[in-house]
């Protein structure tokens, strides 16, 4: 799976707790959550179990620390499909 | 160095919980701190633990000045009271954070200063907000401005003064240290530009 499908796959799973539209439909490698999308930091832990379970893997609490953007996430989902 | 957070237990935080609660409790909390809870958490009790946790990061970022990470787990809740809980940091800091609970919304701070709270549906760090100085009677027009680890802060008289934003919904909260309003004999409010 290429990067383009990988991100086509995680703005699925973050679209329902993006707050800024605009950083969304512009969303790319460098796009961090907090920042850019305004996730709400109580949602994050959301996105990630969303992810195990859309990717099927576990992501363990110092990858979880990492993935506050999408360069970071694929990278960790990349290493685990 | 302060931290706050404002958590409203939305619909949709209370499915989240109800649909993968020992998953949510697994990445969130340590062993020691399902154990102070005797391994049984409510919605009410998860969402209180966040915002406790919330806290202490943002006070934790603002003195170590790390970038945005997740890692919950990383600050540990190790006593809790009524109106109070201690939290253990990862550089083995123990701090204080109070809170207070009112009709599913929690609304927490670090303890050991005393801060000063604007809470208003308007206010957002984007705007301006007036510093009024008592002694010159003049009003600086401030705006919030954020470090590189995303730590929000204002420019005064050449210092840089740490704040602390919350926000849930339409509902915002900016916490000041009320030593800064002693130092320059000032007094803060906000306004829309």
């Amino acid at each position: 799976m290429n990067d383009n499908q990988l991100i086509e796959q995680l703005k699925k799973i973050v679209e329902p707790y993006v707050q800024n539209q605009e950083a969304f439909q512009k969303i790319n490698t460098s796009t961090s959550f907090i920042e850019d999308l305004q996730i709400n930091s109580a949602h994050l832990v959301d996105v990630i179990l969303d992810i195990e379970d859309e990717f099927n893997i576990r992501i363990e609490n110092e990858e979880m620390e990492q993935m506050i953007n999408v360069e970071n996430s694929l990278k960790i989902i990349q290493s685990k499909i | 160095m302060l931290g706050t957070d404002l958590l409203y237990i939305d619909d949709a935080k209370r499915k989240s919980f109800e649909k993968r609660k020992d998953r949510l409790i697994e990445k969130v909390f340590t062993a020691s701190e399902s154990n102070l809870m005797n391994y049984c958490f409510s919605v009410n009790e998860f969402w209180l633990f966040w915002c406790l946790k919330e806290t202490a990061y943002k006070y934790y970022q603002q003195k170590t000045g790390i970038k945005d990470k997740i890692n919950p787990s990383a600050f540990q809740i190790v006593k809790i009271t009524p109106s109070k809980a201690e939290l253990l940091l990862p550089n083995q800091e123990i701090i204080e954070v109070s809170y207070r609970e009112e009709d599913n919304l929690f609304f927490s701070w670090t303890g050991k200063n005393k801060l000063v709270h604007f809470s208003t549906e308007q206010v957002s760090e984007k705007f301006p907000f007036k510093l009024l100085t008592k002694h010159a009677f003049s009003q600086l027009l401030l705006k919030v401005k954020k470090t590189s680890a995303n730590v929000p802060y204002f420019d005064f008289l050449d210092k840089k003064f740490f704040v602390s934003i919350t926000h849930e919904n339409q509902c915002k909260i900016i916490s000041f240290n009320q030593n800064y309003l002693k130092e320059f004999n000032s007094g803060i409010d906000f306004e829309l530009i």
